[in-house]
């Protein structure tokens, strides 16, 4: 009864949509492992390209050194010498150069990381209109009542948002030759050809549209059937 | 068992509905129960609590999701132990138990403004909950909604703790300007 500010909010989330909850209990898909694995072979196969270019630069320098200098000459043990630190010095070069693309490796992973958050942290309609291949199937005209609320790229799907009072619709478009967006995608129910839909036989529930240029369209909505009609509508005609 | 056919025990007043549902989501309640309480006991009782509170709610109820119907009981008896627990232990015993218990007893039109305020703040955080980009909104729903660490939440969505927690930092202060921007007083 007396509840702190904070066990309100706590309260309140008791309410959010199941639908959310259930999304929640998926864990995150394989393809970004993979893509990740690869990531961490080709940085690996890179620091051993160099490495192995830098020991042969090395070597070849001294052996060079060698051959020029002839042999049993005094000089020729100070160019040893010489050519053995510079060896020693390009060895070392080698491993600052290793351990540099380790920390570059690192800081991309994490500067990944960051471009990931940013592209998950929301754009506005503009900018998602703007977005290559994609952005031009965001609805011109949205029926009455809804208003944008948020949109953001997450693994080359473009999500975008819209409220009409308590009513929301979810708009998730990619490229169907997209392996990448096709996986985060899976979750796909039944896809129409949009040359062959009619407002009639928009399903209840979530369905995609197939558009020119093989573009996925997936909507989820409890909007009326007339409304998505109008918006998948709109989205034809440009 | 799926859950239709579960559901259909529970509409069939068949009392198998209840050892079918602690198959399939006894471990997922438990979890749940034990993230608030941190306690076996009282987790195992809740979990119990939830079988019967499931069993007088359907029918009438047939939920979409059967999971997320029963985790959400689980979360709101947890919820309810928890307070009792924490009264408790701040009264050091049996004074703050008992004015807990006697408030049971203040008639409900007292919280008529109250329960109109939390329904509001629900809507609210739904609305906003939606506005989240997915992973903010799974991240956020994991910490608060299912109380777990962020340890957990980043094993789960294979991303760093470090992320995790500035990931909530940013949600909790994004809803702390949603709120201010609606108005909301707390």
């Amino acid at each position: 009864m007396n509840d702190s500010k904070a066990e309100k909010i706590f309260k309140a989330l008791s309410a959010v949509d199941e639908e959310l909850l259930a999304r929640s209990e998926k864990k995150k898909q394989a393809v970004t492992s993979v893509r990740r694995t690869w990531e961490i072979g080709l940085s690996a196969a890179a620091a051993l390209l160099i490495l192995v270019g830098g020991v042969y630069a090395g070597v070849t320098y001294r052996l060079n050194n060698v051959v020029d200098s002839g042999s049993g000459t005094p000089e020729m043990t100070l160019q040893m010498a010489v050519a053995t630190e510079t060896s020693e010095e390009s060895t070392e070069e080698c491993a600052v150069e290793e351990s540099a693309i380790e920390e570059s490796t690192i800081e991309e992973s994490a500067v990944e990381e960051c471009v990931t958050e940013e592209s998950t942290a929301g754009m506005s309609e503009q900018d998602a209109r703007s977005v290559k291949a994609l952005g031009e199937y965001i609805p011109s005209v949205m029926p009455d009542g809804f208003s944008f609320l948020n949109a953001w790229l997450e693994d080359n799907v473009l999500v975008a948002q819209w409220r009409k009072e308590d009513t929301f619709l979810t708009m998730r478009i990619s490229e169907e030759s997209d392996m990448t967006a096709a996986k985060a995608s899976q979750s796909f129910s039944p896809i129409y050809e949009m040359e062959e839909l009619s407002a009639e036989q928009i399903p209840d529930g979530k369905f995609a549209v197939r558009f020119r240029n093989d573009i996925l369209v997936e909507i989820d909505s409890d909007t009326g059937k007339e409304e998505i009609w109008q918006i998948l509508c709109s989205i034809e005609k440009r | 068992m799926l859950d239709t056919e579960i559901l259909d025990l529970y509409w069939k007043r068949d009392e198998r509905a209840i050892a079918e549902t602690q198959t399939s989501y006894g471990r997922y309640c438990y979890s749940i129960a034990y993230h608030i309480l941190n306690n076996k006991e009282d987790s195992d009782e809740c979990v119990n609590d939830t079988w019967l509170r499931a069993w007088n709610a359907m029918p009438p109820n047939r939920p979409s999701h059967l999971q997320i119907f029963l985790g959400t009981i689980t979360r709101n008896l947890s919820f309810d132990i928890w307070k009792k627990k924490k009264a408790a232990k701040r009264g050091n015993g049996e004074m703050e138990l008992a004015l807990d218990e006697l408030l049971e007893c203040v008639p409900m039109a007292v919280t008529t403004e109250e329960l109109v305020e939390a329904a509001e703040l629900e809507r609210m955080i739904n609305t906003f909950v939606h506005s989240l980009p997915e992973r903010e909104c799974n991240v956020f729903l994991r910490r608060y909604w299912y109380v777990e660490d962020c340890e957990e939440i980043a094993e789960r969505y294979d991303m760093k703790v470090n992320t995790v927690k500035t990931t909530l930092f940013r949600v909790r202060n994004k809803l702390r300007r949603y709120l201010e921007k609606e108005g909301i007083v707390l």
